[in-house]
């Protein structure tokens, strides 16, 4: 009996340890997938087993597709849903190859950690989702997207709309990603608001000092019925910055120009719009979600991302809202302030089926119109033919907009200027807006004591290999 | 003689190899993944390292960077300090009160003592947006009681004079798992000594200070050296209720090791201000074990 139980004792022990060990060397990817959608993202071992197995097929650049493939997404909600109908797009397409893919969130930078650690331990899929704004951000672990484009032999220009491979190239001229969607703002208002306060739509032109000007017959109440005129959403700082004719940097990154007299103006209209009460502050803000703020009939306006674009125009017509569609502002100039935020494909250095892996980005930017349809219900898609004819005619609930907005306004924007490599300059600044708009510090002293910081900041920054 | 010392019988054998063979596995993950990324972090310290945890060697520039140009290294650390200051005592004394409360025959104590608990084991998150809510300068509950009294609140979280104190209550609110630890502390205490006292006609007051306190000094220590070395980590609070704002003002060590290590890839930046954490929280504990004999009183 003693016998029995020390080897049901020995027994558990061992499964335990064994248990604990495959917990361990798992949780990289599968463990921490989000989506139900998503799939383990163990691979390597079993890129071997497929290659035996699956059939081997000719992939449209006249290669033997065959083995496996394993694809890093991010995305929730909306986004989580649209990266995972394209992908199922192309692995229908595609029963040669298995597909392996898992949908990580970006919330509290979780993206971030989890391929941070998969890139630098050598296992991240063959395929990692990227963005051009992260500025060479990950740029050593991501293979030369050049001689594929060569191969394929194909004019760029002819398939994808314009301006949405630019980013992708770093400082030395490589090509480290391959665009799937892009996505800018428009400037969704409330209509009934604006007949009650009695102010005009807003209309091409208008800029951020008539909003200080007319934005104030907006701001009435207190408590929980207060009312602004715009919603302090997390794109506005990025907006603000341009407000009044000024640019963050160089456009080769290498100055910092957040010293400038333009910076200084900026907070002090930002200033003006909070403390006067066309906009919430930070925590006022943080409190109730931008969105709900506005289709709850609490904020006028609200800068919507093409990305957001189904769920605010939804949830406006639930609650009976009328709303509408205006440009976003200009600045002192007749500039269009918009920011892009794009989206796209990297083929890791350690991507076990390079092949296969340039087949998926080519069908995800330009060559697969099913999965550009599908990725268009988020962004427009990289590849023209789809953009123009099939994105663009989509509509919205409220009055006048369709995505053609979007494809006409994306060649007016300014990328995300402080993602990826550029972050702890964003954090800087958000510190800058935070000392001048709810710590009340002079704009001018504010930009003396944090400028040098961001200066600091850029001579340390690396955004090319070479470097 | 001596070979008869040290020859061990055949259960001692058996019992010393059990004893490896049982601890091996939770030996074998805490040299994994605890010892292996002390040391790894400790070498990455002296680096530029990014993402990859490769970089170039470049001895004490990131200690020399974080203790004369990092102005928010300065600031976590000040606010961290803070925060310490302010919570740890706090905690104490309410976490014994409390304790020593719900020790004694009150009515209904089981439901004091669930009530205490409850927050302790509610989700942190969810409490914490609550407690967002409750301090929202226009929204809020807080204001919303002190307008009946004709007074217009602050914004509490908005206000770098306020922001940190308001993370320190929302911390005391959920003090159930010392206020257990206290109580059973305090349980602990034998009821002759309280008997005693009662025959020599000693208050409760009187009771409380020459017996419940002393003889829960080695619980009062228990829960004060795990306070500081919890308390020095805070990072859930701040992260999810003001992002280390307004101006700076609620920016925790933990946070900068956080937004250096995985926002703004630099590794062994990171590593360096991790180990300066880790200096002090060892420094602060050797203090107070170094001096615990003066306080603590042990019942043997």
């Amino acid at each position: 009996m003693k016998k029995q139980q020390k080897k049901a004792a020995l027994m558990c022990m061992i499964m335990t340890t064994a248990a604990l060990a495959a917990g361990c060397g798992t949780s990289g990817a599968s463990g921490n997938a989000s989506s139900s959608a998503s799939q383990a993202a163990s691979a390597s071992a079993e890129a071997s087993d497929s290659a035996n197995t699956s059939a081997a097929t000719e992939g449209d650049g006249g290669t033997q597709l065959s083995g496996n493939l394993n694809i890093w997404a991010w995305g929730a909600d909306d986004e989580a849903k649209s990266r995972d109908a394209a992908i199922q797009v192309f692995i229908k397409e595609h029963p040669e190859l298995k597909v392996d893919y898992t949908i990580i969130p970006t919330a509290n930078s979780t993206w971030d950690q989890k391929a941070s650690a998969a890139l630098s331990s050598g296992s991240a899929g063959d395929v990692m989702q990227m963005s051009p704004d992260y500025y060479g951000m990950n740029t050593d672990y991501y293979m030369d997207l050049r001689p594929f484009v060569e191969k394929e032999g194909i004019n760029l220009d002819d398939v994808l709309v314009p301006g949405v491979l630019d980013g992708y190239y770093d400082q030395d001229g490589k090509l480290e990603g391959f665009p799937l969607l892009a996505n800018c703002f428009v400037m969704a208002y409330n209509k009934d608001m604006f007949d009650a306060a009695g102010v005009e739509y807003p209309k091409e032109g208008w800029t951020m000092d008539d909003l200080a000007d007319w934005g104030t017959k907006f701001a009435k109440g207190s408590g929980a019925d207060q009312t602004y005129a715009i919603v302090k959403h997390w794109v506005m700082n990025n907006i603000m910055l341009y407000a009044e004719g000024g640019t963050p940097y160089s456009d080769d990154l290498k100055t910092s120009n957040m010293g400038s007299e333009n910076i200084v103006k900026s907070l002090e209209l930002y200033n003006k719009l909070i403390s006067s009460g066309v906009m919430p502050d930070d925590t006022a803000q943080n409190t109730i979600p931008a969105e709900t703020l506005f289709v709850s009939g609490k904020a006028a306006m609200y800068p919507c991302g093409g990305f957001e674009a189904i769920t605010v125009t939804r949830d406006a017509k639930e609650n009976g809202i009328n709303i509408g569609f205006a440009p976003m502002p200009c600045d002192p100039d007749g500039n269009e302030i918009n920011i892009q935020y794009a989206t796209g494909w990297a083929i890791t250095k350690t991507c076990k089926n390079p092949d296969a892996a340039w087949q998926f980005l080519k069908e995800s930017a330009y060559a697969n119109p099913d999965m550009l349809k599908e990725t268009a219900t988020v962004g427009m898609p990289a590849g023209k033919d789809v953009a123009d004819n099939y994105y663009s005619t989509l509509t919205y609930d409220g009055d006048g907009l369709d995505n053609s907005y979007y494809v006409e306004h994306m060649g007016k924007t300014h990328l995300n200027p402080f993602g990826g490599t550029l972050s702890s300059s964003g954090d800087i600044w958000s510190t800058m807006v935070q000392a001048v708009t709810m710590d009340g510090q002079d704009p001018q002293a504010v930009v003396d004591q944090y400028a040098p910081q961001i200066e600091k900041e850029f001579s340390g920054y690396k955004f090319s290999s070479k470097q | 003689m001596n070979k008869k010392k040290k020859s061990m019988s055949a259960i001692e054998k058996r019992n010393t190899r059990n004893f490896y063979f049982y601890i091996f596995p939770w030996l074998l993950f805490f040299i994994v993944l605890t010892v292996y990324p002390m040391i790894k972090s400790l070498t990455l310290s002296f680096t530029d390292s990014s993402f990859d945890g490769k970089g170039a060697f470049i001895g004490f520039e990131n200690f020399i960077y974080a203790f004369t140009q990092d102005t928010r290294f300065f600031q976590a650390f000040k606010n961290t300090i803070c925060y310490v200051l302010a919570y740890v005592p706090l905690s104490l004394v309410i976490s014994f009160l409390l304790g020593w409360l719900l020790s004694r025959h009150i009515k209904f104590l089981g439901l004091w003592r669930t009530i205490f608990y409850l927050p302790y084991i509610t989700s942190g998150v969810a409490v914490t947006i609550l407690w967002g809510w409750i301090f929202n300068g226009s929204y809020g509950l807080i204001n919303y009681v002190l307008s009946f009294f004709g007074i217009t609140g602050p914004n509490w979280l908005g206000d770098k004079h306020f922001a940190l104190a308001c993370i320190v209550v929302m911390n005391l609110w959920a003090l159930g798992n010392q206020i257990l630890i206290m109580l059973a502390g305090i349980q602990d205490i034998p009821a002759s000594y309280y008997e005693s006292a009662q025959i020599d006609g000693a208050s409760t007051w009187k009771q409380l200070i020459s017996i419940t306190i002393p003889l829960s000094t080695p619980t009062i220590y228990f829960n004060l050296v795990i306070g500081i070395i919890n308390a020095f980590q805070l990072f859930n609070q701040p992260y999810i209720l003001t992002q280390g704002g307004p101006v700076n003002s609620t920016v925790t060590v933990s946070m900068l090791v956080f937004q250096n290590a995985f926002e703004y890839g630099k590794m062994g930046y990171a590593s360096c201000i991790a180990w300066c954490l880790f200096v002090v929280i060892m420094i602060i504990t050797g203090v107070i074990q170094t001096t615990q004999h003066k306080w603590v009183f042990y019942d043997d």
